[in-house]
């Protein structure tokens, strides 16, 4: 038997004391009777004694009855299968366990997981398969996911199912998992069904802010008790490098020195680290150690931080320098280094390491597609912004730094999908020039995950390949067709930088850097219909967008590949940047940090269907495989750990991070009432707890069924209210208060 | 505290002889049912024909007669000898056997209400009216009859063995003596013992040289066999006897609400009980002894009379002794 209010029930159980105190204390303080005919009384007691002493015990008793009854009813009890249940029909037992992320908090011995297996192993060792139970088992670990459904009578293998389960790094997904209890149950099914979630509530566990929309069919659940205490735990939520892309060339030859321009060119990498911590810990002061490496988890850290944390903090960011020389030997397939960021080890231990793959390249490969220029002019006119793209890019040609970029123009007619597929960035300075096939080719190559920067033309009146520009990329922006005259500089902005902030390791300099520099004319930009308002990389002293950038359809597209649309043309008509101090960083930031961005991150949360790249089939973690379809591996993966992308013929085509959900992490504890409200909301029903000590332990089946339960509630008050005229009865009877006996003559 | 006072007789005689039972009683004269030899001459017939001063038969002379007897009156008109008989009128030995033992002691009525004497308390300090308090008042009920009559009264006052004794005497200070006794005897001889009504009956007889008239006042809380014993003995010995069983009403009806030990007055052990639950019990195994007592008594001949301490003596004595005196008159006439 059940009790879904087990200390009700144990008060109420000890209150049988009380008739039994009140008689012996009402014993205790009566007065003697001084009396002198006690032969009689003697006699008379003789005669009736086991009468009366039998009295006492039936009235005794009713009233223990009464007070027990009364006290079950009060604990809400729900009948198992081996008490009521038997011979009351079938029951199908539908357990929902927990193994996601929060699963795996641990009280110092024993995990949330290992408790809700164990209680559901005693759940269904209360079924009995010879009667028709069933049972079915639904993992949490989102997205939830039936592992017996539907419901089986092999008892035994959903035994053996619940022990096989494992901890994920997903968050619990326990709406997805009602909604697959939902589908399963058939409204027409004759045996009773109970949806039992065994979870422990954690905050990372039970999104309660979350509501659902309402319309689901209701369902009744029976749920284990909240955790009160909560977990202490830290979450890595970030590990990002300051760069993801690394110029092997030149972290091999510099070994120092890191440049003004952005730091890729000195020895250090820097990653940045962001943790939130959460759980009962919060409310004190401590210290977080990070540690960052390169390879697989658990290999050689190479730079180290610590996070301090003052009373009542919750996240903080730290900021850790590692070699860049040891990136580039960590890197293993496909130029690619996994980056790793981890912290000492908590309740959680799953959200404690954050995977981050680094592209590591020999050089950047950038292609100034442009036509074939006439030559004659000179001075400054000389230089179109095909020249002033590979200056920028490559200032010293003699120089080691030379070879960070390499840079080639390309004809738009010759721009195939082979001269593309060895190009790592592309710059259009003539897009009127660029056919259709060739933007679809251009399309491809930044589907791919190549960079794409376009620049206006000076010599163009009216620009029609905004157009065409937003078409085939599903660019984010739009550009006017005419150019508009202004005299203006730029300045910086006090909005947020976009998401994809290109500019980010210069943006601290840029104030001095855009200071010098003016603009005459420039193409209008606004945010294309549907898409979500970004904000521009730079813009003009009057507020509008110059140079701006975006994903294929989106930021939320989460599509690899980047496009960067620049307002003016590099042309002193319409700017003089291309002689200012910023043409410089600039541009090297745009392709370096474009082309590191485009590539892909390559890192996902559990729970989620990872992306592979372009040309992969197959992912491979140790034994495990998972098929490529459309770019995507097939199905979701809820651990975390790193996966290796292969094509057709075996080789690697990189590596793809699986990092835990943080959402999954949070450690607070929730109080039972706010649980039972969210539970109720998804159920659309009635939820009831299970008391893991209680019910658990005590070996019985709840039926799920809440009226069920309540209705066993009500019929020990019935049964309460029929012990009470019994004690009545037997109390009035037995006090002889309606015997009329006559005096003595 | 309680409150004690000094015994004046003349004062304790008003605690127990209500005016309004002596007015009951004052036309009533109390007789033996049975013609009892007297030492003194009185109202009473002697069985003993004699030669005293009321003639009563003449019977033919038998050799050995004493001829002073002799009727020379019939012996002149009719050439007979005939002896003159002559009717003894004797005196009444009313001797008071009242019961004292621990049982006795009870009572369930207030003192004042049932004394009319506007006293509170009583001589040794009771607020309670006890049976032996009743039985004091019918004891000085009996004995002021009797005095006034001019015969002789005589109290024994007993529990297991007799405890006090007032001669019998028909002077006008017995009575006082009486009721002093009876007054002042828990004060001076507390007692817990056991009714022995054997021993006690016994004891008695042993003093009694004549035929007397006794009255039992007592709960009779003893087994009924040893009350048929003693009885026996005392009608073996031809003495008439009056029992008054004195109860009260408590006892009677045992009307008990609550639950609560029970205490003997005479070292029973203390008992727990639900008085509602036991009392059909007890008012059977009562009223099953009641019975028994009076079937002894009647089947000695002995008058009867169960008294109620919370009834008035007055009603319930002089209806007794005029049912008394009736049924005496009917053995002498009818």
């Amino acid at each position: 038997m059940t009790l879904l209010n087990p200390i009700l029930a144990a008060v109420g159980a000890a209150c049988i004391a009380i008739p039994i105190a009140i008689h012996l204390l009402m014993r205790r303080r009566r007065q003697p009777v001084p009396w002198a005919a006690m032969r009689f009384l003697l006699e008379a007691l003789r005669q009736h004694r086991r009468r009366l002493r039998l009295e006492q015990l039936l009235l005794l008793g009713a009233r223990c009855l009464l007070v027990l009854l009364i006290a079950l009813a009060l604990g809400r009890p729900m009948l198992g299968a081996s008490g009521a249940l038997a011979g009351r029909g079938q029951t199908t037992l539908y357990l929902l366990i927990d193994n996601g992320l929060a699963s795996a908090a641990t009280d110092g011995t024993t995990d949330a997981l290992t408790r809700h297996k164990a209680a559901a192993a005693r759940l269904l060792a209360q079924l009995d398969a010879n009667r028709g139970d069933r049972a079915a088992l639904v993992a949490l670990a989102g997205p939830a996911a039936s592992v017996v459904m539907p419901p089986s009578s092999d008892l035994s293998g959903v035994a053996e199912a619940v022990r096989s389960l494992a901890p994920a790094q997903s968050a619990t997904d326990l709406p997805g998992g009602l909604a697959l209890v939902r589908d399963a149950i058939e409204p027409s099914a004759s045996s009773r069904s109970a949806a039992v979630v065994l979870c422990d509530f954690l905050a990372g566990s039970a999104d309660v802010g979350r509501r659902p929309d309402g319309g689901a069919s209701p369902l009744t659940v029976l749920a284990s008790l909240p955790s009160e205490t909560g977990a202490d735990n830290a979450t890595v939520l970030e590990a990002e490098p300051m760069r993801p892309l690394i110029i092997a060339g030149v972290a091999d030859a510099s070994g120092g020195g890191a440049s003004a321009g952005g730091g890729v060119g000195g020895g250090t990498f820097a990653v940045r680290v962001a943790v939130r911590r959460s759980g009962p810990w919060v409310a004190r002061a401590g210290a977080t150690t990070i540690r960052v490496g390169v390879g697989p988890e658990g290999s050689a850290s190479l730079g180290q931080g610590t996070i301090r944390w003052l009373a009542g903090q919750s996240e903080a960011t730290a900021s850790v320098s590692i070699e860049s020389s040891a990136v580039v030997r960590g890197a293993q397939a496909a130029g690619t280094a996994m980056l790793w960021a981890s912290i000492d080890r908590d309740a959680i231990a799953g959200d404690d390491t954050r995977f981050r793959p680094v592209q590591v390249r020999p050089s950047v490969r950038v292609g100034v597609v442009s036509p074939r220029r006439s030559v004659g002019r000179a001075g400054l006119t000389r230089f179109e912004a095909e020249d002033w793209v590979r200056l920028a890019l490559s200032p010293e040609e003699t120089t080691a730094r030379a070879s960070e970029i390499d840079v080639s123009e390309v004809e738009p007619l010759a721009l195939d999908a082979a001269r593309l597929a060895s190009l790592d960035a592309a710059i259009v300075t003539r897009p009127e020039a660029i056919a259709e096939p060739v933007w679809r080719r251009l399309r491809g190559f930044v589907d791919a995950g190549g960079l794409l920067v376009v620049v206006p033309p000076a010599g163009a009146s009216v620009h029609l390949w905004p157009d065409t520009l937003a078409s085939e990329m599903a660019f984010p922006w739009t550009a006017g067709r005419q150019a508009r005259e202004i005299s203006a500089g730029l300045a910086p902005s006090a909005d947020e930088p976009p998401a994809d902030d290109l500019l980010a390791l210069v943006r601290a300099e840029l104030p001095d850097l855009m200071s010098a520099v003016r603009v005459r004319r420039v193409l209008a930009f606004e945010p294309a219909a549907g898409a979500d308002k970004a904000a521009p990389l730079l813009r003009l002293a009057d507020g509008s967008p110059w140079i701006v950038a975006g994903r294929p359809g989106g930021a939320e597209s989460g599509r690899a590949g980047m496009v960067v649309v620049l307002g003016s043309a590099l042309d002193f008509e319409w700017t003089d940047v291309m002689a200012k101090p910023l043409m410089v960083p600039l541009l090297n930031e745009l392709v370096r940090q474009g082309v590191g961005r485009a590539s892909g991150a390559w890192a996902v949360v559990a729970g989620t269907a990872p992306p592979a790249p372009a040309g992969a089939v197959e992912l491979r973690s140790g034994a495990s495989t998972l098929p490529v379809n459309a770019g995507r591996a097939s199905g979701p993966v809820r651990v975390a750990g790193v996966w290796r992308a292969v094509d057709e013929r075996g080789a690697s085509r990189g590596l793809v991070a699986i990092n835990a959900d943080a959402a999954g992490g949070k450690g607070e504890a929730q109080a039972r009432s706010t649980v039972e409200s969210w539970l109720a909301s998804l159920a659309g029903g009635q939820v009831r707890f299970l008391d893991p000590s209680a019910s658990l332990s005590g070996g019985s089946v709840a039926s799920g069924n809440a009226e069920q339960g309540g209705s066993w509630a009500w019929w020990l008050l019935v049964a309460a209210l029929a012990a009470a005229v019994v004690e009545l009865a037997l109390g009035r009877w037995f006090s002889h208060a309606v015997i009329k006996a006559e005096p003595a003559r | 505290m309680s409150e004690r006072r000094e015994i004046v007789p003349e004062a304790e005689a008003s605690l127990y002889l209500h005016p309004q039972t002596l007015a009951r009683l004052s036309s009533f004269e109390l007789r033996a049912k049975m013609i009892v030899e007297g030492v003194m001459s009185g109202q009473h017939r002697s069985p003993y024909h004699g030669f005293s001063v009321e003639f009563a038969q003449h019977r033919p002379y038998a050799p050995g007669d004493d001829i002073r007897h002799l009727d020379w009156k019939v012996y002149a008109r009719s050439d007979k000898l005939h002896l003159k008989q002559y009717q003894q009128e004797t005196s009444l030995d009313l001797v008071l056997l009242v019961d004292a033992s621990g049982s006795m002691r009870y009572g369930s009525r207030s003192f004042e209400e049932a004394s009319g004497a506007g006293h509170t308390l009583s001589p040794d300090g009771r607020a309670h009216w006890s049976k032996f308090d009743h039985a004091t008042a019918i004891a000085a009920a009996m004995s002021y009859i009797t005095l006034h009559q001019g015969d002789r009264s005589g109290l024994v006052v007993f529990a297991d063995e007799i405890k006090a004794l007032v001669r019998r005497s028909s002077s006008q200070g017995t009575w006082r003596q009486i009721v002093g006794a009876l007054a002042t005897f828990y004060q001076s001889e507390p007692t817990n013992a056991p009714t022995d009504i054997g021993r006690v009956i016994d004891q008695a007889l042993a003093k009694l040289t004549n035929r007397c008239l006794l009255v039992l006042i007592s709960d009779l809380f003893a087994d009924p066999e040893a009350i048929r014993a003693a009885l026996a003995r005392v009608k073996h010995r031809r003495h008439d006897l009056i029992i008054f069983q004195v109860l009260d009403r408590a006892e009677r009806e045992f009307d008990f609400r609550d639950a609560a030990p029970f205490e003997g007055l005479e070292g029973e052990p203390r008992l727990r009980i639900d008085p509602r639950a036991i009392r059909a019990g007890y008012l059977a195994a009562l009223g099953k002894h009641l019975d028994a007592v009076q079937r002894i008594a009647r089947s000695f001949g002995f008058d009867y009379q169960l008294v109620d301490t919370h009834d008035w003596l007055g009603p319930p004595l002089a209806a007794f002794v005029a049912r008394r005196n009736a049924q005496i008159k009917r053995s002498k006439y009818g």
